[in-house]
């Protein structure tokens, strides 16, 4: 009970600097910053779900993310969809793309095979952007895609953007908990854990990597579509294979297969290059470096380090209590 | 008597080596049958067969007289068929009951769908399950808490999870691997007596083993393979004094030795 109450105070008191967060930041690039940010983490959220979840290295988030985009952009700027519905469109077409993705991949396919056929996933897609001029207007990119309105609520600034941004997270984030905690989600982590003894068990293995894949297609799309919105021009060179490296180590550092994962690592490789800025050039070298640190020395990354933290409380708590009542 | 599982000449081939050659098998309802055989004679090859792990060269598998060859290895589970491995498959990282909570994946049903929209089936499953499991730990004897992380657990409890989460499938037969290697004189007594529980239960118990004391305690009949082939079957005392099965094992004896000791 206590680590619980603990962690539920800790969320509540999060919950409420997060709310009153733009009042505190008046620049309107930090706050651009900061929704971009919240973009990662939805990236790395879904990548939670396939590579944390169910094992699988997948690196076509990106690639999601820019079928996202270019769904989310078209439809509004050339037929004029709203916000409400270019999202959700872009979020389950990209989902559907996953779907038919894995549908051949995910059958053979394992482990470096699975890895380096997303990886030319990702690049296929790019070229798909870049040379499909009469659909996407090719590398010119793609201009004037409208600030969100919801009815007569508008969020033009970055201001304004940072709810839906904040919103989307904490629901995304939250939905990624309740396939943690379901059968679905054990399934998945049984096939991580060990694929064999999970088909030898009951598990149809295929049908759950192929909706892993599903899901973080889907978080892809959405975060895709959202970053659309935001930046109000999307182009194919957005979508290369360094940013699904990024979100890979926003994953890794924060804490594969953790719920909290995402969080930590899309917030800390989005703040802290911010302060590094005088030594960009050197960003990859150390996001490098940090990933092969934490794959070696701690694979539950940062979150994990937490957790003897909850467990030392609860013992804590229950000996004090045990104390209590015998004493 | 019905069999509950009946084997036709399974053959298996790795290149040029006949794992399983044509070994033809009749279990019974509710006995408990030992797989015995020097290393490398077949004996969990047989049980890859039969669980779906190695696709089949040749030959047919009936589960209550339904052929379940075609069957991948989860729809195999799903019919009833359980089994442990020789060298530990749990899923480390995960606790004790979320082990034994995927044992039971094949007999419930919510998905992401039922999840999501909070079904109340999802809600009951879930905590039917939590009970289940609690229970299955006892049967088999873990005593450790229910959120206690596998890949911690000393082997002899590893070996007894492995077999909670077997049971969690609730199946009609269960395979088990080598269960009693590595346990201790206590554990291996515990072992026994658990098998015969599984068995009191009205599971089907497929019983490899090394330790000859545990296989002519505990099994109702025998199985001896030998090359990849059966080369005798019967009761207890039948296969302890077979010439072809100490001959298996011992090696050829000479008349003069015979003769001498």
């Amino acid at each position: 009970m206590a680590p619980k109450n603990a962690k539920t105070f800790t969320l509540i008191a999060a919950g409420v600097v997060l709310l009153f967060l733009p009042k505190f930041i008046p620049s309107n690039y930090q706050m651009t910053v900061i929704n971009l940010g919240g973009i990662y983490m939805i990236l790395a959220a879904g990548l939670n779900v396939i590579l944390g979840f169910t094992g699988l290295m997948s690196f076509t988030q990106v690639a999601f993310w820019g079928i996202g985009s270019y769904t989310a952009g078209l439809l509004a700027v050339e037929h004029g969809f709203p916000f409400l519905l270019t999202v959700p469109a872009a979020a389950f077409l990209t989902a559907a793309v996953g779907f038919l993705l894995g549908l051949p991949s995910l059958r053979k396919l394992k482990k470096f095979y699975l890895a380096v056929t997303t990886i030319g996933f990702v690049h296929i897609t790019r070229l798909i952007l870049e040379n499909w001029t009469s659909l996407t207007r090719g590398a010119d990119g793609l201009p004037g895609i409208p600030k969100p309105a919801i009815g007569p609520l508008r969020f033009d600034t970055m201001h304004e953007f940072y709810y839906i941004t904040l919103i989307s997270c904490f629901l995304l984030i939250w939905l990624t908990a309740v396939i943690k905690n379901s059968r679905v989600g054990r399934a998945m982590q049984a096939i991580r854990e060990d694929d064999l003894a999970a088909e030898v068990m009951g598990v149809n293995v295929f049908k759950y990597k192929v909706l892993a894949f599903t899901i973080s297609a889907f978080y892809g799309g959405l975060g895709g579509a959202l970053y659309a919105h935001l930046v109000g021009y999307i182009s194919p060179d957005i979508f290369t294979f360094e940013e699904a490296v990024t979100v890979l180590c926003m994953l890794m550092i924060g804490g594969s297969g953790l719920i909290a994962g995402p969080v930590v690592g899309a917030t800390l490789l989005t703040v802290i290059p911010e302060w590094l800025r005088f030594m960009q050039e050197y960003n990859a070298i150390i996001y490098g470096a940090a990933v092969v640190v934490m794959a070696v020395y701690m694979p539950t990354g940062l979150v994990g380090l937490t957790q003897p933290y909850w467990r030392r409380l609860a013992v804590l708590f229950s000996s004090a209590k045990k104390n209590g009542g015998t004493g | 008597m019905t069999h509950i599982l009946e084997t036709k000449a399974i053959t298996k081939r790795f290149g040029g080596l006949v794992a399983v050659d044509s070994v033809d098998l009749q279990v019974s309802k509710g006995e408990i049958r030992g797989l015995i055989g020097p290393n490398g004679s077949g004996k969990s090859t047989l049980l890859n067969l039969i669980s779906g792990v190695y696709p089949l060269d040749g030959g047919d598998i009936f589960l209550n007289g339904e052929s379940v060859s075609k069957l991948s290895p989860h729809e195999r589970a799903e019919k009833g068929i359980a089994r442990t491995f020789q060298n530990n498959r749990l899923f480390p990282s995960l606790s004790i009951l979320d082990n034994i909570m995927v044992g039971m994946h094949a007999r419930t049903k919510s998905e992401l769908h039922h999840t999501l929209f909070r079904h109340k089936m999802t809600k009951l499953e879930e905590e039917s399950c939590r009970k289940k499991a609690l229970d299955i730990m006892k049967f088999v004897g873990l005593k450790r808490g229910a959120d206690y992380t596998a890949g911690a657990l000393p082997h002899g409890e590893r070996r007894l999870l492995e077999i909670a989460r077997g049971l969690a499938l609730e199946p009609q037969i269960i395979l088990l691997d080598e269960p009693a290697t590595g346990m201790n004189p206590a554990e291996k007594e515990w072992m026994i007596e658990l098998t015969r529980n599984i068995r009191n239960t009205g599971i089907t118990v497929i019983l490899i083993e090394h330790n000859m004391r545990v296989v002519m305690e505990v099994c109702d009949r025998i199985t001896v393979l030998n090359f990849g082939r059966k080369i005798a079957e019967g009761n207890p005392q039948e296969i302890q004094t077979n010439p072809e099965v100490i001959e298996a094992y011992l090696g050829e004896e000479e008349p003069e030795d015979v003769i001498a000791g």
